[in-house]
């Protein structure tokens, strides 16, 4: 298995009636990177990415998935789509049969899976969704962000290696956008290689690994976002806009501020790089504890009673099964997205909170929070908390 | 024009189901044939009839007041000849009747003979031989859909006469009753069909001639003549 | 969006729970009882106790009922004059011959004749609303996978199910734009409007195809379509409750056959 899972090499294409859409476009993906093609409409995102999976065939140049080049023959084509999972924009377009349960399952069931393999496949894929219990729901009464998390687990019941979504958060509210983010960032947590393509330059800045910017077919600029994304005249001509948080830290740098060299990507970067650089001092008062609690391990009776005993504690749920379980045992839940960074911030304010989690989210809790403490020098304790 | 559930007796009933299953069988053979060769016309053929259920819904801007539906029919035989057409009818009457009420269980049978068999029947042979000619496209669509219509009408009317003959003057009378009836909804919704459907080309060749082209419903040069004229 | 379809009132029913099984076995059963019986009585004895049924069990809002109801309305009237006026016979009442040759009357017989046939619709048309109202459609694919339909017809219909809901929102979205212009404010402006309408809805199915097509393409299509696993299993409760009003209603019917009683039949 090869570090680089996707490659493109010069690749070039023309549509049919003549406007150039790609002109000579290198770059290549690792496995296990989260990356963001960000553009103007008509930068050639979409079409780039339909290439992906060998629905457009580029005029010239090559493309390589897993270190071996393209082929467009039937079988190929069709391994080629197992492997690479394509959400399209609208999740409309994309869910072709009656009921949930048989759209997920379409997949499967093209690739040949016996009956017991296609109902396992769909309601592991429908669980890690968030999803479990709408086999038998027609799409149209499902929300857009329902019908979007369908369209996500119709291609993970092909168990893909690389996802392509093209504008995932394109047709969805604000709760529905950050519901989709976390879904790909638990995907990418399970091991999944991630590329989107958007022009919102605030859903790219926090999440990518890099960032490829478009314009008019051609490649820009490809970074790591705080750079990609620090060049104001370079962002200008890719016809997008600088992040707020970004554009806040160059401000600061304006004014001669003391700054760490590390951008803030998030609110609770920002925070802590405007107490160092205003020089709030040493932190006065303790740190808040944040508490860790696996949903999978812990029963409904032992966690309402550990509740009951602590008061005023703020309450995150990190991920769908941690969603769904505050749901069902009726837990009145503070934070949804950005839950570890949110306690954190709470930390530093004195204030404890319990994040409700589940399986290897809860370590990426405690790496998160040791890391935090080490850059920022400020330790922050974790607790778990145990029961039957 | 629907029969409603109930309205046909028993016999009947049967009568008209045993008659339309060549038919069905017909136009489901021809229906694999073209699955077979094509793919991709699954889709084509599950939006289309999606188009033609849908169009059926619609409230006709109607004259006499009362509701009328578009019935699709003269379209979809355009679009697919009458062999598909009865089976997409099939299929499309059965959505009528669940998810609309319109028309029923028992007498789909019926209902398929005159808007899935006869109407289609009727409208092709006039498409056929008007499709080369020098009748402009608009005239064809129009006289195609009113003849559908208008033949789908006289069918039901038909039936229901079969069923119900006069005491005095058998089914013959009963006919001309029913069809004098039934005239004051359906020869106006034919003609307003005809004239819906003939402004609906008009849209697609103007908006998007491809689709036109790549159903060869027409010929090209005719195509181009009614772009250029309208 | 609702668009008014019946299926997403069966979605959510009452009965939605029971077997899409004895709910087919109670809608077809009482159509078949409705066109045997020779007279109103079972007609109407299915008409009362399926609409209450639909009401009571169901739970459909009465409203939405009672305009089911007058649905078929405009056809009964019209159809039921004309058998009233074809059919002959007993006493007569009324007699016209609009042309040489056609003698149109209304007589005793007859109007027996048209109440009959008015109320063997009522009752098919209200076993009609029962299996729409009570069973969605997505149970009845499972029904017809299991009774052999052929596969072919099943992949279209559930297709066309899809696509209808795909494209009937499209719809809603130009009618409104067109009302919110006064595009049906005259008849030829009424007839135009509704051309580009349709035109327009033609276009969008044609776009939905395509992009259909390629979702499938991009999720290895070869010609299969899963189907739902299993159906809701038939209890013993609804079986039993339906074969007593099977049974019932047959027995309505033979003891009102002519003869066994001298009432009622025509």
């Amino acid at each position: 298995m090869s570090r680089i899972i996707l490659e493109a090499r010069d690749v070039r294409y023309r549509y049919p009636g003549g406007v150039h859409a790609i002109r000579g476009i290198s770059f290549h993906v690792r496995r296990g990177e989260k990356v963001a093609l960000v553009g103007p409409n008509g930068a050639g995102k979409s079409t780039l990415l339909l290439m992906f999976n060998g629905m457009l065939r580029p005029d010239a140049g090559t493309l390589l998935f897993d270190n071996q080049p393209l082929r467009y023959d039937a079988a190929s084509l069709r391994e080629l789509r197992r492997r690479v999972g394509f959400v399209f924009q609208h999740p409309d377009r994309q869910i072709i049969a009656p009921t949930v349960y048989q759209d997920v399952a379409f997949g499967p069931v093209n690739l040949g899976f016996g009956t017991d393999r296609v109902r396992q496949v769909v309601r592991d894929a429908l669980r890690n969704v968030g999803l479990a219990g709408f086999e038998r729901r027609p799409p149209h009464q499902l929300s857009a962000g329902e019908k979007k998390r369908v369209a996500i687990a119709g291609v993970l019941a092909m168990d893909p290696d690389l996802l392509v979504l093209d504008e995932p958060t394109s047709s969805l509210d604000p709760a529905g956008s950050e519901d989709t983010m976390e879904l790909l960032e638990e995907l990418h947590q399970a091991g999944k290689t991630i590329i989107i393509s958007t022009h919102d330059v605030e859903l790219a800045y926090p999440w990518a690994d890099r960032a490829i910017l478009l314009r008019q077919g051609e490649i820009l600029q490809e970074d790591i976002p705080e750079v990609a994304f620090g060049d104001p005249d370079l962002v200008r001509r890719a016809r997008l806009s600088v992040p707020v948080l970004l554009e806040l830290y160059q401000e600061l740098a304006r004014r001669g501020l003391p700054l760490p060299e590390k951008r803030p990507k998030t609110a609770l970067d920002m925070i802590h790089l405007i107490d160092q650089a205003f020089s709030r001092g040493a932190r006065t008062g303790t740190c808040g504890t944040i508490h860790v609690c696996d949903v999978d391990s812990t029963g409904p009776e032992a966690l309402s009673r550990w509740l009951s005993s602590r008061d005023g504690l703020w309450i995150g749920a990190m991920g769908t099964r941690a969603k769904q379980r505050a749901a069902e045992e009726q837990i009145a839940v503070d934070f949804t997205y950005g839950v570890i960074d949110k306690c954190l911030l709470r930390a530093l304010g004195g204030e404890s909170s319990l994040i409700l989690t589940a399986g290897g989210m809860v370590q990426r809790v405690e790496v998160r929070v040791s890391a935090f403490a080490e850059e920022w020098g400020t330790p922050i304790p974790v607790e778990e908390v145990k029961g039957p | 024009m629907h029969i409603m559930e109930g309205f046909l007796p028993l016999e009947w009933c049967i009568a008209w189901w045993v008659l339309a299953l060549p038919f069905l069988g017909w136009g489901f053979f021809r229906l694999r044939r073209v699955l077979d060769a094509d793919r991709e016309a699954l889709p084509l053929l599950g939006v289309t009839g999606a188009f033609i259920f849908i169009l059926s819904s619609l409230k006709l801007p109607s004259v006499t007041g009362s509701s009328s539906h578009p019935t699709g029919t003269g379209l979809s035989s355009i679009c697919f000849g009458p062999g598909i057409t009865s089976v997409v009818c099939l299929v499309v009457l059965l959505f009528q009747s669940l998810f609309l009420a319109h028309g029923g269980l028992s007498v789909l049978g019926a209902n398929i003979i005159s808007m899935g068999v006869v109407g289609p029947m009727a409208g092709y042979l006039v498409y056929r031989a008007l499709r080369d000619s020098r009748v402009n496209v608009y005239m064809t669509v129009f006289l195609v859909c009113a003849v559908a219509d208008i033949c789908t009408y006289v069918t039901t009317s038909l039936e229901l006469a079969l069923a119900y003959p006069a005491a005095v003057g058998g089914v013959a009378t009963s006919l001309g009753v029913f069809l004098g009836i039934f005239a004051v909804t359906q020869v106006p919704l034919a003609i307003v069909e005809g004239i819906v459907l003939a402004l609906v080309f008009k849209y697609i060749i103007q908006l998007k001639p491809e689709i036109l082209f790549r159903l060869r419903i027409f010929p090209e040069r005719a195509i181009t003549e009614a772009r250029g004229g309208a | 969006m609702d668009h008014g379809y019946l299926e997403n009132v069966a979605q959510e029913n009452g009965l939605v729970n029971v077997s899409p099984y004895v709910k087919l076995a109670v809608g077809l059963g009482a159509i078949l009882l409705s066109l045997v019986s020779p007279n109103w009585i079972t007609p109407l004895f299915l008409t009362l106790t399926l609409g209450g049924a639909i009401l009571l069990l169901a739970r459909i809002d009465p409203g939405l009922y009672a305009r089911l109801l007058l649905a078929p309305l405009s056809f009964a009237v019209f159809s039921v004059t004309a058998v009233i006026l074809v059919t002959g016979g007993g006493e007569v009442f009324w007699a016209w011959q609009p042309v040489p040759g056609v003698a149109l009357s209304v007589t005793s017989r007859s109007v027996l004749q048209g109440m009959l046939v008015f109320s063997r619709m009522l009752g098919g048309m209200s076993a009609l609303f029962f299996i729409a109202l009570t069973t969605p459609l997505t149970e009845l694919f499972m029904v017809m996978r299991q009774c052999r339909f052929p596969t072919t017809l099943l992949n279209l219909a559930m297709m066309v199910y899809r696509s209808i809901f795909i494209l009937a929102d499209q719809v809603d979205q130009v009618m409104s734009a067109q009302r919110m212009r006064l595009g049906y404010s005259s008849p030829r402006e009424a007839v135009q409007s509704f051309g580009m309408l349709c035109g327009a809805a033609f276009i969008a199915s044609w776009e939905a195809g395509e992009d259909l097509l390629r979702a499938m393409d991009a999720r290895c299509y070869a010609g299969r379509f899963a189907m739902l696993s299993e159906s809701q299993p038939v209890e013993a409760g609804p079986l039993a409750a339906a074969t007593a009003y099977l049974l019932v209603g047959s027995g309505l019917l033979l003891a009102t056959l002519p003869g066994a009683l001298s009432w009622g039949g025509v």
